[in-house]
């Protein structure tokens, strides 16, 4: 059993790529006989096919392994589909499948449709794989309303001789681009039933080559349609399919530097030095960080966990022209001689993800098994010798296959982006004081005019947290307000060393006689943790004074979201005046003999200071 | 390792590590789950092994150990 697990091990680190059919024979019955025992994860996949597919169960159960699952298989009766899902008694019914494959191949159906496909002038093979869908789609229904496993529908690949041969592609409507519009329809049907995904056989399949799919002897002795040597390709691809639908994909790609970024040590061989670039060997790491730049584009964030000095390191991203990747499209940086293990779960906490949804990609394997066993949830990816692998070695460790892909996804990379220059100082500094004075604050304040105006409404709409009162004026409201002498609308505008964070923050007074009263206070959450709100209520309490106010009156008013304010005005030196009748407490500052300052961290700007528009939102 | 070696070595892969010692008329009646399935596996193997490949009437034809020691020499 230790034998096994050594085994498992070796299958899961990569140790174990080729192996001949017998010793691949021999090892899935050892992990059929013990692998659940070795910590394997059972997984039960049941097969319904027009073809002979068990000839691959050995090498699915070997792919299952390496990916941490006990496959337990069934095949359904040559070509049942419609009996094995509707019957509930059927084999497939007992089994109670956690995925189910469906594999339903047109040629095995009606072989003339296929192969005298201009019999009909492609009529026939129109109606054939018309028939086919409508087949597998009820089948898909039928399973559904009795299961909720994920289904994997394979789709249609092309035959290795084509009915116009070498020029089939040349020809409108040959069976080339029938093909290709039935899988078209296919993925329209599959996509109408939750749960059930294409399975891209024909996409593997070209892949591979048509060529030497199929072995003709095996097709013809016992209906197997992939031959010997491509069933451990073909086990690989439908185990990661299997996968990608059961587990969701890594969401942060954690990259080294020297010699997976670029060749060499930045360190030692210096911004020339290293290699990078469009000839042998630097355009093996070009063509990678391309691959990398892939990823982002789909939502998947990029970090550096590297053991270098900082500043050369970044170097090489700001100056060096081949460079792909830029510094900004990092969103959690990793620079220093700390344990990786340690740095990547820095990472995921700074990122607020789970370290599961990290994956690691480190030419090392010293690190990458350092990380292995201390931080054992985060996702090694095995990394091959060659640099130029690297690009297949993305798509295929099947971290980030994942099954659709949304707007956000494709804009999630720079979403983060703006965030990390403020975290990436929080982390490094020392203190709070030193974070908040390396941040470079600014902040300009006035009262509303036209400009600010919709900013203002639209944050008093919106804003839920930071909100004391909230109170929802209008823009007709605010108006007034501002006409009244009696009353003072005013904002804040905050600019760090990272950009103009916009109007964030607003303020009302209104006077009644001696006291003036703070109708409305909030602030974007935003920029909150950064002494902004006291920048406003120090600017508040100088317009009360203007008034001729001698005390500054302000309530919390309590709601489901504003619990982070109900502490505000005790903690800057307000006195408690009682609870409100309708809920919520009242707090007085009596400002002949308490002030309010402003934040040493925040510097001041003239307050006549051209205000830029901003469309930003809370 | 010699041809008869990775002979049995092919054959354990296929019928599991306990398996009797092979004689020349070893086959399918005398060797337990060596059916049609499992004589293709034997097959890929043996050609995956002695980097060979039989002919279609060869697969049907090598059914005994005998035979396939003739085909392997």
């Amino acid at each position: 059993m230790s034998d096994l697990t050594t085994r498992i091990g070796q299958l899961r680190s990569g140790a174990l790529e080729e192996l001949k059919p017998a010793q691949a024979l021999e090892l899935a019955r050892l992990i059929r006989e013990g692998g659940e025992s070795c910590g394997l994860k059972p997984l039960r996949v049941a097969f319904l096919s027009s073809c002979s597919l068990e000839f691959g169960d050995p090498y699915l159960t070997i792919e299952g392994a390496r990916r941490g699952l006990g496959l337990d298989i069934y095949h359904g009766p040559f070509a049942q589909f419609e009996q094995e899902v509707a019957d509930p008694d059927s084999g497939l019914a007992r089994f109670a499948p956690d995925v189910l494959i469906l594999v339903m191949r047109p040629e095995d159906i009606d072989p003339d449709a296929v192969h005298r496909y201009y019999a009909s002038d492609g009529r026939r093979f129109g109606e054939l794989s018309q028939n086919v869908i409508d087949r597998i789609a009820s089948c898909l229904r039928r399973f559904r309303s009795g299961s909720r496993a994920p289904v994997l529908v394979a789709n249609f690949a092309a035959p290795s001789e084509a009915p116009l041969g070498v020029f089939d592609a040349n020809v409108g409507g040959s069976l080339t681009y029938a093909l290709a519009e039935s899988n078209l329809r296919l993925r329209e049907a599959v996509a109408g039933i939750p749960e059930a995904f294409v399975w891209d056989y024909c996409g593997l399949v070209v892949s591979q080559g048509a060529a030497d799919w199929t072995d003709r002897r095996l097709m013809a002795l016992a209906r197997v349609p992939v031959s010997s040597r491509r069933q451990p390709v073909l086990a690989r691809h439908l185990a990661q399919t299997i996968c990608g639908v059961l587990r969701p994909p890594a969401k942060c790609l954690v990259l080294d530097l020297d010699n997976t970024l670029w060749g060499g040590v930045i360190g030692d061989d210096g911004l020339e030095g290293i290699q990078l670039g469009d000839d042998h060997p630097g355009l093996a790491y070009k063509s990678f960080q391309r691959a990398v730049l892939g990823l982002r584009d789909r939502g998947i964030l990029l970090a550096v966990a590297s053991k270098n000095d900082l500043d050369p390191a970044k170097q090489a991203f700001t100056t060096h022209p081949e460079m792909l990747i830029r510094w900004d499209d990092l969103a959690a940086v990793r620079i220093d001689w700390e344990p990786k293990s340690e740095n990547l779960r820095q990472i995921a906490a700074e990122l607020n993800l789970g370290a599961d949804a990290l994956a690691f990609f480190d030419d090392n394997p010293v690190e990458r098994e350092e990380v292995r066993i201390n931080a054992p949830d985060i996702r090694v990816i095995e990394v091959p010798r060659d640099p130029l692998r690297w690009v297949s070695t993305l798509a295929e460790c099947g971290e980030f296959d994942a099954v659709g892909l949304t707007q956000e996804d494709r804009s999630r990379g720079d979403l983060y982006r703006d965030e990390r220059g403020r975290r990436l100082l929080e982390g490094r500094s020392g203190s709070l004081e030193e974070f908040l004075e390396s941040l470079e604050m600014r902040a300009a304040v006035g009262r509303v005019d036209s400009s600010t105006l919709p900013r203002l409404v639209q944050l008093l709409a919106k804003t839920n947290q930071f909100n004391l009162t909230t109170r929802r004026h209008g823009a007709a409201e605010v108006e007034s307000m501002a006409r009244c002498p009696d009353q003072v609308v005013s904002w804040l505008r905050l600019r760090d060393r990272y950009g103009d964070a916009g109007l964030v923050a607003v303020g009302i007074l209104r006077r009644e006689g001696e006291v003036a009263v703070i109708d409305t206070f909030l602030m974007s959450c935003r920029v909150m943790g950064r002494c902004v709100e006291q920048a406003l209520l120090a600017r508040l309490a100088d317009e009360a004074h203007q008034l001729g106010c001698t005390r500054l009156l302000g309530d919390y008013l309590p709601t489901a979201k504003n619990g982070v304010v109900e502490t505000f005005y005790p903690d800057h030196g307000f006195e408690p005046r009682g609870d409100l009748p309708g809920g919520g407490s009242r707090y007085q500052l009596d400002l002949r003999v308490a002030s309010v300052e402003w934040p040493e961290f925040i510097r001041r700007e003239d307050r006549e200071a051209p205000a830029r528009p901003s469309a930003r939102t809370p | 390792m010699s041809i008869e070696e990775r002979l049995l070595a092919v054959f354990r892969g296929v019928f599991g590590a306990d398996l009797p010692p092979l004689a020349d008329q070893t086959s399918p009646e005398t060797l337990g789950g060596w059916d049609s399935a499992k004589h293709l596996s034997l097959i890929m193997a043996l050609e995956a092994e002695f980097c060979v490949e039989f002919d279609t009437d060869e697969i049907a034809e090598l059914t005994t150990v005998g035979a396939i020691r003739q085909r392997l020499e």
